[in-house]
């Protein structure tokens, strides 16, 4: 079931979206990764990734917000569908079994 | 922005890159994060590293999923747009027949052009291709090494080799795998008691387990039994109709003796496709029957070519091996004899080693090519400013499509598909003309290609077709689509600055290769009647050649051709009939002499008797001719004025041919004006005459001939006024009774020397044709944009008219501009069309010198046809009534 798996970097652009929830574009996304991550991506990739999510059905788009910066272009704004939001508490939700699985391992702390 | 308040933007061309690539829907928003970021990026970084990394996020984004994007609905939506696409397609084809006629005729005649073309490069290409073996097959040649420098001295290749080298080498190389030695002489065939002139080939019976002819009737073997005769399949079909002759009986005559052969084989001899066209193939042993046996066995004589199959491919630089087995037996004229081997595959095209049959000239194939080339350039090229020109009535369509919404890859789409269907039409109109053509084709080129080699080459046309729509589409989709639909309602694209440069320069890229080729043309023409209107030295005219069928033994021989003569004389309207070794179907035959320095000088010879330079009109500078009882002395010869020249003789008649070997001394009785023997490509080398070969038999050192022994085996005769076919009649008739077993074989002299230029006179018209493609295709284009350009001035010439031009006036007003682009033309086309005339015509050693009026002509004959096509539209346009074109504003 491709449509259900997500690659790292998918999820974690997915998941920004939904953070950023109706100010979520190309560059606030890659911003937001750098304050909230400090981490570097780029801009190109996001895109790439944007629009992979967007024709699986994760996210939808729609144009607004036209600034002077931008040459007076408007902004494609993603938000996160509802068939998206599940497939991330469907990852959270495996995680979290997984997580149970992990034997209480605590690494010479002496109270785990 | 930077510090000087000027805003700093990313290359152009980095967004152009994007802009092109990038899929409609996505764009927008794209470029605009991208411009987003560099703003930012300018503020933060440097400007150097803002750029680098705008560069780099276009560069990311060439991606499948940012080309393609597209919402799936969409598709259903561009599936009823092809469809409406085609029928806009068909309706403006419809509403401008001109153009649409002219775009597909146009390109038609080119697709014909180029695909006939590229069957025969083909057929070309496939020469000697189908020998399962051919990668280590070769043939062996003869040339020349200084002994002391080891240089290898030029101009002495020989594709014919001596008798006795294919066994001395079979018998001491264990890799050689097969050999066969390869012959002909002209033989006679006896079919019901009629005699037929045949060439006899003959091979030995390594020959068909080296080529792979295909066999149609008999075994692989059939040239093992010495009695064995292999037919090609045409002349089964003469001699056997269409029974199968295997096992049934051929006489043949070679020489003096007749010998009934059986035949083992029928083979197809893949006449056009093949280096070694064959009719009889007979055991080469057969050779002894007309050969003396020291011809057979002597290593100074090579008239015959001897092919080799090793066991693998050799590298070609094998002389040293070849050379030990043969040690100093070859002495190739001046230097030590060595053998070298020439691929199979190579023998078709390389002229350098003549064997027994000429080799194709490579040049053919490739100035076709170049021909068929520009007449494509020039059709694309019209098809492609047409449609842009054409869209003067088009931009408006494009232009309410684009403001209802119809994106760029729609548009694109559509313009693509329209070049598709107008190179679908052409190639289906030029199918049927290639199908028409192809037999008036195949008699130009002499060359055998039928329909079916049509039909398996059609995926080349489908080739040919995308090809040409996806240039022309793609270039028309570029330059209307990427118009600003206000701009495009504004006005005719074309006639923008850089439009029209472009199209003038199309233009003059026509008109310079149509002034080129009318010169080659010209060119060739005076050339070829310069050659054909040549002194030759002799006349030429009312001249019959007939091969004699001569006993081997010469007091025999002599004793017949008497006799003929005799009878001959006696109608008035035979004016002197003389017989000679050497006719003019082959080279003549060339001796050489060994000088007290060891190397060898070369003569041409002929053996002729005493009527031949009487018969001939040859003029004697000096001396005397063969014609009183004291001139013909076996020992007496006559020289022509190229030798005398060459050893720089005071008195010829004093002198002696230099040479080692002369057991007696020779008289030279005179010295004959200066004839054309050879070649008119060659100057006239020197030449000895003589009536009895014993002249200077004895200082012969080394011969490459066609004809051998010295005989007299043809005749001359010259006609006096009279009926040519009553003669003939005559001449056959006394043939008849003097050599009742014997063909009588005659041919015209002029129409023999006019044959030996058959290839220069075919290439003529191939290039008179191909000119002609090219210049109508030109023409047409032509048409259609001074079409246009009229079309785009109705108004301007309404108000002038209004205003009093006469129509003259409008009309020169409307062509000026032309003629002054044929002017460029002209003057791009007048050096290059020299330089490659001159090049052309150093192949001839007499050659004409390039007069002026060959360009001025190449360029009236453009200027006509402009003025024809300009002229015209534009005289039309002048005659149309203002009131018809000014009152719509």
């Amino acid at each position: 079931m491709s449509k259900d798996q997500l690659g790292e970097f998918e999820e974690l652009i997915l998941t920004i979206v939904g953070v950023l929830d109706n100010a979520a574009y190309g560059n606030s996304i890659v911003k937001e990764i750098k304050t909230l991550l400090d981490r570097d991506v780029n801009l190109s990739a996001v895109h790439i990734t944007l629009y992979r999510l967007e024709d699986k059905g994760h996210v939808k788009s729609e144009m607004r917000g036209a600034t002077s910066s931008r040459g007076g272009r408007r902004k494609r704004y993603f938000k996160i569908t509802s068939s998206g939001l599940n497939l991330l508490y469907a990852l959270q939700e495996q995680r979290r079994r997984l997580w149970k699985l992990l034997p209480d391992l605590n690494f010479g702390s002496s109270n785990g | 922005m930077d510090n000087d308040g000027k805003h700093i933007r990313p290359p152009v061309w980095a967004v152009n890159f994007l802009t092109w690539f990038c899929s409609d829907r996505l764009i927008e928003a794209t470029l605009g994060d991208l411009l987003e970021q560099f703003d930012e990026d300018v503020k933060t970084k440097s400007i150097r590293r803002a750029k680098l990394r705008f560069i780099w996020h276009v560069i990311r984004l060439f991606h499948p999923s940012i080309i393609t994007n597209r919402r799936k609905v969409t598709k259903f939506r561009t599936m009823g747009l092809y469809k409406s696409h085609i029928t806009v397609a068909f309706r403006s084809m419809k509403k401008y027949k001109f153009y649409a006629t002219v775009n597909i005729l146009g390109l038609a005649l080119a697709i014909s052009f180029v695909f006939l073309s590229y069957l025969f490069i083909q057929n070309e290409l496939s020469f000697d291709q189908f020998h399962s073996k051919k990668d280590r097959t070769y043939r062996l040649y003869g040339y020349a090494m200084d002994p002391d420098s080891r240089a290898i001295i030029d101009g002495d290749h020989n594709g014919c080799t001596p008798i006795p080298l294919a066994e001395d080498l079979a018998e001491h190389i264990p890799n050689l795998e097969y050999y066969t030695r390869l012959g002909s002489v002209g033989g006679t065939v006896l079919k019901n008691n009629i005699p037929y002139d045949e060439v006899i080939a003959m091979a030995d019976s390594g020959f068909f387990e080296m080529f792979d002819f295909p066999i149609v009737h008999g075994g692989k073997n059939a040239l093992g039994a010495p009695a064995s005769i292999v037919l090609s399949e045409q002349k089964a079909a003469k001699y056997f109709e269409m029974l199968n002759p295997v096992g049934q009986s051929l006489e043949l005559i070679l020489g003096d003796s007749a010998v009934t052969f059986l035949v083992a084989a029928v083979v197809d001899n893949k006449k056009n496709n093949s280096s070694l066209p064959f009719d009889f193939l007979i055991p080469f042993e057969r050779m002894k029957m007309v050969t003396s046996y020291e011809t057979y066995n002597s290593y100074d004589v090579s008239f015959t070519e001897t092919w080799v199959t090793f066991d693998e491919p050799q590298s070609l630089d094998v002389s040293d091996m070849l050379s030990k087995v043969i040690g100093d037996k070859m002495d190739v004229h001046s230097g030590k004899g060595m053998v070298g081997i020439q691929p199979l595959t190579d023998v078709h095209y390389d002229s350098q080693i003549q064997g027994m049959y000429p080799a194709a000239n490579p040049k053919k194939a490739w100035i076709l090519g170049g021909l068929s080339v520009i007449v494509l350039i020039i059709a694309l090229m019209n098809f492609v400013t047409l449609s842009i020109g054409h869209s003067l009535h088009r931009v408006k369509e494009i232009g309410l499509r684009k403001i209802f919404g119809g994106g760029r890859s729609s548009l694109k789409a559509q313009l693509m598909l329209e070049s598709l269907m107008i190179s679908i039409i052409s190639s289906v109109i030029s199918l049927a003309l290639t199908f028409y053509f192809l037999p008036a084709f195949n008699s130009l080129i002499e060359g055998a290609l039928d329909h079916a080699i049509l039909v398996s080459h059609l995926g080349f046309m489908v080739l040919l077709i995308f090809l040409i729509s996806a240039v022309t589409g793609m270039i028309q989709a570029f330059v209307l689509v990427s118009f600003k639909p206000i701009s495009v309602l504004k006005g005719p694209v074309l006639f923008t600055k850089k439009g029209s440069l472009a199209t003038q320069g199309v233009v003059v890229f026509q008109f310079t290769m149509a002034v080129l080729l009318v010169i080659g043309t010209l060119v060739i023409h005076q050339q070829m009647n310069f050659i054909q209107s040549k002194d030759l030295g002799f006349d030429q005219n009312r001249l019959i050649e007939i091969t004699l069928h001569t006993s081997e033994r010469p007091e025999l021989a002599k004793r017949s051709i008497q006799r003929y003569k005799t009878l001959i004389a006696e109608n008035p309207i035979i004016l002197s009939a003389g017989a000679s070794m050497n006719g003019f179907r082959e080279p003549w035959t060339q001796l050489s002499f060994k000088q007290d320095d060891e190397s060898l000088r070369d003569y041409f010879f002929n053996q002729v008797d005493e009527d031949y330079l009487k018969t001939m009109n040859m003029g004697i500078v000096l001396g005397e001719a063969f014609n009183t009882a004291g001139s013909i002395l076996p020992t007496n010869i006559i020289v022509n004025e190229s030798l005398v020249k060459k050893m720089g003789w005071e008195n010829p008649l004093d002198e002696q041919i230099p040479g080692q070997g002369f057991s007696r001394p020779h008289r030279i009785i005179g010295v004959v004006k200066d004839f054309h023997y050879g070649s008119l490509h060659e100057e006239i080398k020197p030449l000895i005459l003589a009536t009895d070969p014993v002249a200077i038999q004895s200082g012969i050192f080394g011969i490459s001939t066609y004809v051998w022994p010295p005989n007299l085996y043809t005749m001359v005769i010259r006609l006096g006024p009279g009926d040519l076919i009553d003669a003939v009649d005559y001449l056959e008739h006394s043939w008849e009774k003097t050599h009742p077993h014997k063909p009588f074989t005659f041919n015209f002299v002029d129409e023999m020397l006019a044959s030996k230029y058959a290839d220069e006179v075919r290439w003529r018209k191939v290039t008179n044709i191909a000119s002609a493609f090219a210049i109508i295709v030109a023409w047409l284009g032509l048409l259609g944009l001074s079409r246009l350009s009229v079309q785009r001035r109705v108004k301007e010439i309404g108000i002038r008219k209004v205003l009093g031009s006469s129509v003259f006036g409008i009309t020169q007003k409307l062509s000026t501009h032309y003629l002054m682009l044929v002017g460029i033309a002209s003057m791009l086309a007048w050096p290059i069309g020299w330089w490659m005339a001159n090049h052309w015509l150093d192949s001839f050693t007499y050659r004409i010198n390039i007069s002026a009026t060959v360009f001025g002509l190449s360029s009236l004959a453009v200027l006509l046809i402009t003025i024809c096509s300009v002229g015209f539209q534009g005289y039309k346009a002048a005659l149309a009534n203002p009131i018809d074109v000014l009152r719509t504003e």
